[in-house]
């Protein structure tokens, strides 16, 4: 039996739709720099969620595949920590 | 005697070997995306040279755009959900939706960089309070002109190559191959799909609004 999922699809977009008008407001807003890119980053995250699970259908994948697709993910903040140990960026601006 | 057989569960469940390679295929490009993104954002974090999000950078544009991706998104999902329900012509009128969403990304796009490379006084202006000269955005604008045209062309050309599989995939349906039992290659495209999407949504985030 085939199960209709366009209920759950509708809601997906209207989410991403709701978090990208958030992400765009946030970007106006005078807030300090680190709390500014946490939260877009943070935004940003939530979103690539939703399209993996939902839209890629990686919620109904098994566990393995999961993981294996989300390993490098540490790899790269880890890589992105060591580049940025001797930047000039003002994070308190 | 008592004869007892294990069956191990497979680790990938029920996910054919076309879907995989897909799975595969995306793991190694979102690493070329995750390089060309790292390393925008080390020369960001080099930098003083580089302008706040929306004085150079046109968002509510590429705002327009961001929207336009995630419901060429939604269209391929639903494409793939009438497949399974076996309606071909909703099927294929949402494919067909979602190549239309493509081609207009492109042509937003293009418009975009079209604008940055003639140039004007205003954006003349914007680039010169930042210490760029110059009344045009180009690749040799600093590193800031090199990563904002690295980063969107080379996620611009995963657009026109999903538009051109996906037309494939549209052309092979016009015989009826897909059916609702038979939807394999078109999920395996809609996966591509749904990474450029995936893509865009942190390529916009560090690019423009950042």
């Amino acid at each position: 039996m085939v199960i209709d999922q366009k209920l759950i699809y509708i809601k997906t977009t209207v989410a991403l739709a709701i978090l990208t008008l958030i992400e765009i407001g946030v970007s106006y807003w005078d807030l300090p720099r680190f709390n500014q890119i946490g939260l877009l980053l943070t935004l940003a995250i939530m979103k690539m969620t939703f399209v993996a699970y939902v839209f890629m259908h990686l919620y109904y994948e098994t566990r393995t595949l999961r993981r294996i697709l989300f390993i490098p993910i540490p790899l790269l903040v880890y890589f992105l920590m060591g580049l940025a140990y001797d930047a000039t960026f003002d994070w308190t601006l | 005697m008592n004869h007892t057989i294990s069956i191990k569960r497979d680790p990938f469940g029920i996910a054919s070997t076309g879907k995989l390679a897909m799975w595969l295929f995306l793991a190694m490009d979102a690493i070329t995306f995750g390089v060309i993104i790292a390393g925008g954002i080390y020369l960001r974090l080099r930098t003083d040279q580089w302008p706040e999000a929306g004085q150079v950078l046109n968002i509510p544009l590429t705002s327009l755009n961001t929207f336009l991706l995630i419901m060429t998104s939604f269209t391929m999902v639903m494409g793939l959900n009438e497949l399974k329900k076996d309606n071909q012509r909703g099927f294929k009128t949402f494919i067909l939706l979602t190549i239309i969403g493509g081609i207009f990304f492109l042509v937003i796009q293009g418009y975009e960089y079209y604008h940055f490379v003639i140039g004007s006084t205003e954006l003349g202006k914007a680039l010169t309070s930042y210490g760029f000269s110059g009344i045009s955005l180009l690749w040799t604008t600093g590193t800031f002109g090199s990563t904002f045209y690295a980063t969107t062309s080379f996620h611009g050309l995963h657009v026109l190559a999903g538009v051109v599989y996906l037309s494939v995939i549209l052309y092979q349906a016009r015989t009826g191959v897909y059916t609702a039992k038979n939807y394999d290659r078109v999920e395996i495209a809609g996966l591509f799909w749904h990474f450029v999407d995936l893509v865009w949504i942190l390529v916009f985030t560090i690019i423009y609004l950042v």
